[in-house]
C-alpha cells in the first residue's frame, strides 16, 4: 500500500467511527398513505393508530406498524379521531358525511351534514362527536344512537376541533376569526379567546385546564382552561410562516393528556417538543416533510407525524428522546472531532512528509509544481494586493448580484423573509403572460427599427468625409455631436413635448400646414403610440454611431480610394466595394449595441408613456421593473432578467459568428 | 486636330469638373445642413420655448418670445440647483475612484507579470457581457441589505464598480504602449512598483485617464434607472430622475420653467464637453476598436 493511502485510511476511518457511534434511527415504523395525511388520530396507549389522507382513506395500524383495517369514503378524508380504548373511530369526509366506524374499520353509522366536514373530534370515553363544517355549524352528536343532540353556528369558519372531559364532555374550536371557543355539553359558549390570526390547530388537556392553538401568523398561544387567559404567546422556533394556501401544511399541534409537553410540526420539515409551561424547546427532529398532521397518544409514548407528501411515522418518546440525545452527541463529536482528525492528519502527514524517506521522496516529486508557483505568487504578491481593491468591489457588487440574479429566477424571491426554491414556476408564469409577449415583440421591433436608423449616421459619415474644405469637415463632424450635451433624460422629454397634443410642435406643424384631421394624441393613443417611439431621435443621426462609423471611414487607408479611382470606379461602387466591407467591424459592434439597448430598454418607455396606452408599448425591462417595484415579485423579475441575458449572449454571439469582417482589420 | 484646341478642350473639361465638383460640394453641405437642422429641433425648440410663458407658448405658437421672459431661468435654476449638485458630487466622487482603481488595475495588468494575470483579466472583462437587466434587482436587494439604500452611497459604490471595467480596459491598452525602457530604469534607481505606477505611467498617461474620468463622467449623470430604484428622497435625489419630478416637487407646471430647467440642466454637460469633447471621442473611437 502506498504511504498516502494509508494515511487517508486512516482518516476516514476514524471519521466513521465518529459517525457511527449514534444511531439515528426511532423505533417506531413508517408507511406512505398515498396522498397527503390531512388527519391522523391515536388511542390513549397508541394500540390503534388511524391515519385519514386525500385519497379518500382511512387506515388503522397496530403499533408495531401492521394494518388492521381500511375505510374509503367518498371524499377526502379531513378528520380522524379515535375513543380511548380505540374501540370507535369518527370520520370527517368532503363527501359530507360523519361516518363512525367500530374496531375492525366497519360502519356502524353515518350523519349525513350539508357542508364538507373540516374536522371531528371523539371524547375519550368514546361516547360523544364534534363535527365542524364547511357551514360554520358545530355539531354535537351520540355516538351510541347516532343522533344530533345540538348544533350551533359558530360564526365562522372552523378549522380545527378538540374535545375533553369523561362526563361532562366539552368541544373546544379554533376559527377563521382567530378566536379558540369553549363551549358546554349543552352547546353554550362558556368562553372566547382573541389570538391574532386565523386559527390553524388546537388541542386540550384531558383535564381542560390547558388549551394550546397554532395561528396562520406563525404564533402559538397557551390558554389557561378555566378563564381563557392567554398565558404565553411565541412564535414557531424555526419561525415558520404560513399564507392562507398552506392552511393544511403549516403548523399543527398536539398536546400531551397532562397538558405538560407540546407537541409541534411545521412546514419547515421541522418537529419540535416544547415544555408548555414556557414554550422552551426541549426536542427537536426533522420530520421528513411539511408536516400536515400530528397525533399524540394520551400516555405520551406515541407520536404519530404525517406530511404532504404522504409519508406517516410513527414513534415512540423513548425513540424520540434517544435520536434526540444522539443527534446532540453527533454534533458535537464532529465539532469536536472533524478539527482533531484534521489536526491528527496534519501531524501524521507532517512526520510521514520529514521522518521518513519514502515521504521526503514523495514531497519532493508531488509538491514542486505547486511550491513553484506559490513562491512567484509570493514574490508578484504587490499585483495581487493592487488589484484587491477592484477585485472586491466587482465580486460585490457585479459578480455577486449576477449570480444571485440567476439563482433567484428559480425561487419565489422574498428579500425579507423567507425564499422557496420553485423550479422553473418563475419561467413558466413570465412565458404565459401575455404583457411578456407584447414586451418581446415591441423590443424585436426596436431592435430592427434601431438597425434600420443606422443607415442615417452612416449617409452623414459618407457626406462628412467627402467634404474637401478641412475646417467646414471637422465644424460639421462637432456640429452634428452637439446633442450629446443634452442629457439622455432632457432629450427623451423633449421629444415627449413635441408629441403633445395641444402646444406638441408635431400637431401645431400639421395644423399650420393645413392637416389637421392628421392630428393626433401620438403617445396616447393605441395606434400611433409604438410608431411614436420609434420615431422618437428623428432624423437618427446617432452621435455616438457617427463617430463610430466616421472613425472607421477615416482609417480606411487612401490607396484603397486611389486604387478605386484610377480603376474609374463609380461612387457607388466604391461605397459598395470598399467602404461597406472595410466598416463591418464598426456595424458589428453598433448592431451588438443596438440589439443589446433594445433588449432592455427602459427609459425611453417609461418617460415616455409608462407601457401605456394599456399594454401597447410594454417592453420586458419595463415589465421587470413594474414586477419588483408594485408588485414586490422579486423571483419572477429575476427570472426575466435571466431570460433577457441568454437572449442578450444569444444574440451577441450569433453577431459575433455571422458577421465576420471580409478584411482582418487593425487601428 | 490642333494642339492649341485639345489645350482648350482639356481646360474646359478641367473647368467643367471643377463646377460639377463646386457642385457636390454644394449639395453634400446643403443637405447636412438641413439635417443638422431637423437633428437640433429638440435643442432649438427647448431654447425657444425656455424664454417663453404658457400664454405666448399656448396662444401664438410659432411667435417669437415677446416679451422674453428670462425670468424663466432662476425659477429653473433654483429648482434644478440641488439635484444639479448632487449629480455633480456623486459622479465627481465616482469618476475620482474610477479613474485611481482603473489605472491603477490597467498598470498591473499591462506591465507587471503573475501567475493567473490574463484568468483574473478575462474576469474583468467578462462584466461586459453581463447586462444590466440582469443584475439591476439582485443589486437593488443588495444595496437594500447592506443598508446604503436612500443614501449617495448606493449610487457610489456601485457606479465605481462597474465602471471601472472599461476604465481599466482603455487604460490597460495604453500602459502597454508606454516604452519598458522608463520602467527598467526606474527600477533600476530602486522604485517600487508603486513608484513607478505614480512616478513614471501617471504622469504619462493624462490623456487616457481624462477620457476615462470624461466618458464614466457623463455615464453617471446620463443614468436614469438605477437612482429611480435607489433613491427615494428628494433631497439627495440626482439630475435624471429630478427632471422627471421637479413639476410635482415644486409645483412648476408652466412649460417656460420647465424649458429652463431642462437648459440649466444641460449646462454640466456642455461645459465638460466643451474642454472634453475631442477626449470622449478618442473614447468612443478607440472602444469600438478593441470591442
Amino acid at each position: 500500500m502506498r504511504p498516502l493511502t494509508r494515511v487517508a485510511l486512516l482518516l476516514l476511518s476514524f471519521l466513521l467511527l465518529i459517525a457511527a457511534m449514534p444511531s439515528l434511527a426511532q423505533d417506531g415504523w413508517t408507511d406512505h398513505a398515498g396522498d397527503s395525511v390531512w388527519s391522523l388520530a391515536l388511542s390513549a396507549d397508541g394500540s390503534v393508530q388511524v391515519v385519514g389522507s386525500r385519497n379518500n382513506r382511512v387506515a388503522a395500524y397496530r403499533q408495531d406498524g401492521a394494518l388492521l383495517w381500511e375505510f374509503h369514503p367518498e371524499g377526502t378524508v379531513w378528520g380522524v379521531a379515535v375513543s380511548g380504548d380505540g374501540a370507535w373511530t369518527a370520520v370527517a369526509s368532503e363527501d359530507r358525511h360523519v361516518y363512525l366506524l367500530d374496531a375492525f374499520g366497519e360502519e356502524v353509522w353515518r350523519y349525513r351534514s350539508p357542508r364538507i366536514v373540516y374536522d371531528v373530534a371523539m371524547s375519550n370515553d368514546g361516547s360523544r362527536v364534534v363535527a365542524i363544517d364547511e357551514g360554520r355549524v358545530a355539531r354535537y352528536l351520540d355516538v351510541a344512537s347516532g343522533d344530533l343532540l345540538w348544533e350551533s353556528n359558530l360564526r365562522n369558519i372552523a378549522d380545527a376541533v378538540a374535545i375533553y372531559g369523561s362526563r361532562a364532555i366539552r368541544p373546544i374550536f379554533g376559527t377563521r376569526d382567530s378566536q379558540v371557543l369553549l363551549y358546554s355539553p349543552e352547546g353554550q359558549r362558556l368562553w372566547r379567546a382573541q389570538l391574532d390570526d386565523e386559527v390553524l390547530s388546537v388541542d386540550v388537556s384531558s383535564n381542560g385546564a390547558t388549551v394550546v392553538a397554532a395561528t396562520m401568523d406563525g404564533e402559538i398561544a397557551l390558554i389557561k382552561g378555566n378563564n381563557a387567559e392567554i398565558v404565553w404567546q411565541m412564535p414557531a422556533p424555526d419561525e415558520t410562516r404560513c399564507n392562507p394556501r398552506q392552511r393544511n401544511y403549516c403548523l399543527h399541534l398536539a398536546l400531551s393528556s397532562d397538558g405538560g409537553r407540546i407537541l409541534l410540526g411545521t412546514r419547515y420539515d421541522n418537529l419540535f417538543l416544547l415544555d408548555s409551561a414556557d414554550g422552551s424547546v426541549l426536542q427537536s427532529h426533522p420530520a421528513g416533510g411539511d408536516v400536515s398532521a400530528l397525533a399524540l397518544s394520551a400516555d405520551g409514548e406515541h407520536w404519530l407525524i404525517g406530511t404532504r407528501d404522504g409519508q406517516v411515522r410513527s414513534w415512540t418518546a423513548t425513540g424520540a428522546a434517544a435520536a434526540w440525545r444522539a443527534a446532540q452527541d453527533l454534533r458535537r463529536n464532529l465539532t469536536i472531532g472533524i478539527p482533531a482528525a484534521l489536526a491528527l492528519f496534519v501531524l501524521l502527514a507532517s512526520i510521514w512528509v520529514r521522518r521518513t524517506d519514502s515521504g521526503r521522496r514523495f514531497w519532493q516529486v508531488t509538491s514542486r509544481p505547486t511550491r513553484t508557483l506559490l513562491l512567484t505568487m509570493w514574490r508578484r504578491r504587490i499585483a495581487y494586493v493592487l488589484l484587491t481593491p477592484t477585485v472586491v468591489l466587482l465580486l460585490i457588487f457585479n459578480y455577486y448580484p449576477a449570480l444571485s440574479g440567476l439563482y433567484h429566477s428559480f425561487t419565489d424571491w422574498n428579500p425579507t423573509g423567507e425564499t422557496l426554491w420553485v423550479g422553473t414556476r418563475q419561467f413558466d408564469a413570465m412565458l404565459n403572460s401575455n404583457y411578456f409577449w407584447v414586451g418581446m415583440k415591441n423590443a424585436a421591433i426596436l431592435a430592427l427599427s434601431g438597425f434600420l436608423k443606422l443607415a442615417m449616421p452612416l449617409l452623414v459619415a459618407e457626406l462628412i468625409f467627402h467634404i474637401r474644405h478641412s475646417l467646414l469637415q471637422y465644424l460639421a463632424r462637432t456640429l452634428f455631436i452637439v446633442p450629446l450635451v443634452v442629457p439622455s433624460v432632457v432629450g427623451i422629454l423633449l421629444w415627449v413635448n413635441i408629441y403633445d397634443p395641444t402646444i406638441g410642435l408635431l400637431n401645431q406643424t400639421l395644423i399650420s400646414l393645413g392637416l389637421e384631421h392628421w392630428v393626433h394624441s401620438w403617445l396616447g393613443e393605441r395606434a400611433t403610440a409604438m410608431p411614436a417611439i420609434v420615431a422618437i431621435g428623428f432624423p437618427w443621426i446617432s452621435a455616438f454611431a457617427l463617430l463610430i462609423i466616421y472613425g472607421g471611414l477615416i482609417g480606411i487607408p487612401q490607396e484603397l480610394f486611389d486604387a478605386a479611382k484610377v480603376d474609374g470606379a463609380s461612387w457607388w461602387k466604391r461605397f459598395t466595394r470598399i467602404d461597406l466591407p472595410m466598416l463591418v467591424p464598426q456595424f458589428r459592434l453598433l448592431l451588438i449595441l443596438t440589439f443589446i439597448a433594445s433588449m432592455q430598454e427602459f427609459q425611453l418607455i417609461f418617460l415616455t408613456t409608462g407601457g401605456g396606452p394599456s399594454d401597447a408599448t410594454y417592453t420586458p425591462a419595463l415589465e421587470l421593473y413594474y414586477n419588483a417595484t408594485l408588485f414586490s415579485n422579486f423571483g419572477l423579475a429575476s427570472a426575466m432578467g435571466t431570460f433577457l441575458f441568454i437572449v442578450i449572449l444569444g444574440g451577441t454571439i450569433l453577431n459575433l459568428r455571422y458577421v465576420r469582417s471580409q478584411v482582418e482589420y487593425e487601428a | 486636330m490642333s494642339t492649341l484646341t485639345m489645350k482648350q478642350d482639356r481646360q474646359i473639361t478641367k473647368r467643367q469638373a471643377q463646377r460639377r465638383e463646386n457642385f457636390q460640394q454644394g449639395l453634400i453641405l446643403l443637405s447636412l445642413l438641413a439635417l443638422l437642422f431637423l437633428t437640433l429641433v429638440p435643442i432649438i425648440l427647448m431654447l425657444f420655448f425656455s424664454l417663453k410663458d404658457n400664454g405666448q407658448i399656448y396662444g401664438r405658437f410659432w411667435a417669437a418670445p415677446n416679451p422674453v421672459r428670462i425670468e424663466n431661468y432662476p425659477t429653473g435654476y433654483e429648482a434644478m440647483k440641488g439635484y444639479i449638485l448632487n449629480s455633480v458630487s456623486y459622479a465627481g466622487a465616482s469618476v475620482m475612484l474610477v479613474v485611481f482603481l482603473a489605472s491603477l488595475s490597467g498598470y498591473v495588468f499591462a506591465r507587471l507579470r503573475f501567475p493567473f494575470r490574463e484568468t483574473i483579466y478575462l474576469g474583468i472583462l467578462a462584466l461586459l457581457m453581463i447586462p444590466g437587466v440582469l443584475t439591476l434587482i439582485p443589486a437593488f436587494v443588495l444595496v437594500s441589505q447592506l443598508g446604503i439604500i436612500n443614501t449617495p452611497w448606493a449610487l457610489i459604490l456601485p457606479w465605481t464598480s462597474g465602471g471601472q471595467v472599461f476604465g481599466i480596459l482603455l487604460c490597460r491598452t495604453f500602459f502597454a504602449t508606454l516604452p519598458q525602457e522608463l520602467f527598467d530604469s526606474g527600477r533600476i534607481d530602486g522604485a517600487s512598483e508603486i513608484q513607478l505606477y505614480y512616478k513614471i505611467a501617471v504622469p504619462l498617461s493624462w490623456p487616457i485617464i481624462v477620457t476615462v474620468a470624461i466618458m464614466h463622467l457623463v455615464a453617471s449623470y446620463n443614468d436614469f434607472i438605477w437612482p429611480l430604484l435607489t433613491i427615494s428622497n428628494s433631497d439627495i435625489q440626482v439630475v435624471s430622475v429630478g427632471l422627471t419630478e421637479f413639476t410635482s416637487q415644486y409645483g412648476i407646471t408652466d412649460w417656460g420653467p420647465r424649458m429652463a430647467a431642462y437648459t440649466v440642466a444641460t449646462v454640466p454637460l456642455l461645459i465638460l464637453f466643451m474642454f472634453g469633447m475631442r477626449y470622449y471621442i478618442r473614447g468612443i473611437t478607440s472602444g469600438a476598436v478593441k470591442a
